[in-house]
């Protein structure tokens, strides 16, 4: 017969959970930029703010249902890789065929060699971070291990799902970060062509747009809808949802101690024994010594799932 | 960027430099001192070879074309001129095959002249080829970009001409047309789109001139209609 036995129900177990999550230090992480065109990337910092539910299964697993996180800090660099083109570098003279045919060429200039050619930029999202919602579920099971004082019930990975950034409601203060984003990529267009203005207009005619504005926002792509646009932005181009994936499996919930029974388990009688219950002293004892607290070791220890309860139990080491 | 190559707005057969190039093709084989001066100033002298092609060899379009970048030339190359050794140096032509001199990146500070070069005779005589006075059937091509009225004048025919390159305007925009080769570039006005080239062949003794007169900073309005644009466009996004 088992020494101990608790049931937990998913309830307290979610709770357990989203505690541990929620106590461990925010996860930081940086993605540099890349892309053709539009380079996209971003650095930013979460941390798990609490879990909506779980349902345990046979076999020891559970379904996460909903693991919120809470964003801290999110920027996106941008960075627009504008087409190269070249200046010159025409067929002047033919080489005879006799010598291999060909042409001696013109000098040639290349526009836009870099790349990217403007930025990256950077847009702090700090203003909108409680409208993203991120959430993730998945399938997990339970373990046990030993450390040097504890026996701990944590947390294993299956397989999780990120669902895709949401903006949550109507985003106001999206409107202004945009707005600032287009001028800003603008003025550095100008500024990458650093000349009188005939050549800047030469250079937007090759690039078939008349003004730098409309060459931003035709590259970013920008329609009516920003949120749309931004979600496609973190969901697509950046793929933030993979990115918190592989970052909560790596760094948070494969390993994450649920719940942990101290080993020696400690027990405190709470009683004192009377001298005067045992006679016979020379002398006289002090009226009343207190039972001093003391562990016992923990033999076994094992959780699983029955119905809707986890049942832990543990055996004592006792003579 | 390094935008001297596209701001020229001076531009001479004698001492190309910029968005402008000078061939000479090779007639007949010898060798020779190649000298790129600055004024009367020779800067680096080295030899060049002129070979009949190989028959045995198959054709290589590559090696029939010596593309000198006279800056790079001076800047890699000793200023004491190298003695004739009657071995080939490092450069090397084919006969029926061109020279082509310039330097994509112009020489425009306060001090510094761009450089001519020419071909000397080893032993004593003329030169066998100078930039300052080209040989009939050399070609001289450049790509004026700022906008305006240029004067075209050779130097050595005595001949005047006018060219016009149009003001790049971005509601117009257009692929890029093929390089303008006049039969006669004195005669009439010849007229370029802004970026578009123009190859012009030389007489004897030729030494083409290109300045600038009357820039053109483009249509008035046009300003005011980009910012026109700008405005409805970003109220059209963001309201």
């Amino acid at each position: 017969m088992p020494d101990i036995t608790a049931a937990v129900s998913e309830d307290l177990f979610a709770r357990l959970l989203g505690k541990a999550m929620s106590a461990r230090p925010p996860i930081v992480f940086s993605k540099p930029s890349a892309g053709n065109v539009v380079w996209f990337g971003a650095e930013g910092k979460f941390r798990f703010v609490g879990c909506d539910g779980v349902d345990f299964e046979d076999g020891n697993t559970f379904l996460l249902s909903e693991l919120d996180l809470g964003w801290e800090q999110l920027k996106l660099s941008i960075g627009l890789d504008l087409p190269s083109f070249q200046i010159g570098g025409f067929c002047v003279i033919p080489i005879p065929k006799i010598l291999g045919g060909g042409c001696v060429r013109m000098k040639r200039y290349t526009v836009f060699a870099a790349a990217p050619d403007i930025g990256p930029l950077t847009i702090d999202l700090s203003p909108i971070l409680s409208h993203i919602v991120s959430e993730i579920s998945g399938r997990c099971s339970i373990a046990i291990r030993k450390t040097a004082d504890k026996r701990e019930i944590y947390v294993t990975v299956h397989a999780l799902d990120v669902d895709l950034i949401d903006l949550e409601g109507t985003v106001a203060q999206l409107n202004p970060i945009m707005q600032g984003l287009v001028a800003l990529a603008a003025a550095r267009v100008v500024n990458a062509i650093p000349g009188p203005g005939w050549l800047l207009d030469f250079v937007l005619g090759k690039l078939g747009l008349p003004t730098p504005t409309s060459l931003v926002l035709d590259l970013l792509d920008i329609g009516d809808d920003l949120q749309e646009w931004l979600m496609d932005v973190l969901n697509v181009s950046i793929g933030l949802p993979d990115l918190i994936e592989q970052l909560a499996i790596n760094a948070v919930l494969d390993g994450t101690p649920v719940a942990s029974i101290d080993d020696p388990y400690m027990v405190d009688s709470g009683e004192s024994l009377t001298a005067a219950d045992y006679g016979g002293f020379a002398a006289t004892p002090p009226a009343s010594v207190t039972i001093p607290e003391f562990g016992i070791p923990l033999k076994t220890v094992s959780a699983e799932f029955s119905d809707d309860f986890m049942q832990v139990v543990v055996d004592l080491d006792m003579p | 960027m390094d935008l001297q190559s596209l701001l020229l707005t001076h531009f001479d057969s004698g001492t190309p430099q910029g968005l402008a190039t000078v061939i000479h093709t090779l007639a007949e084989p010898g060798q020779w001192r190649l000298e790129a001066s600055e004024g009367e100033r020779v800067r680096v002298s080295m030899t060049f070879t002129a070979v009949e092609p190989s028959k045995a060899d198959p054709p290589d379009p590559d090696g029939a074309v010596v593309d000198i970048d006279l800056a790079e030339m001076v800047g890699r190359r000793p200023a004491k001129p190298l003695s004739f050794s009657g071995i080939a140096g490092p450069l090397q032509g084919l006969v029926g095959g061109a020279i082509q001199f310039g330097s994509l990146r112009p020489r425009v500070r306060r001090g510094q002249l761009p450089y001519s070069v020419r071909l000397a005779q080893y032993a004593r005589g003329h030169d066998a080829w100078n930039s300052l006075a080209l040989h009939e059937g050399d070609v001289f091509a450049v790509v004026p970009m700022r906008p305006g009225l240029y004067a075209l004048r050779d130097i050595g025919t005595g001949r005047d001409g006018r060219v016009r390159v149009r003001y790049p305007d971005p509601r117009e925009p257009g692929t890029q047309p093929s390089p303008e080769r006049p039969a006669d570039p004195f005669a009439t006005v010849t007229t370029l789109a802004c970026g578009q080239g123009l190859v012009l062949t030389a007489a004897q003794g030729s030494r083409f001139v290109l300045e600038l007169v009357e820039p053109d900073d483009g249509p008035r309005e046009l300003r005011d209609w980009q910012a026109a644009l700008d405005r409805q466009l970003l109220a059209e996004r963001f309201g």
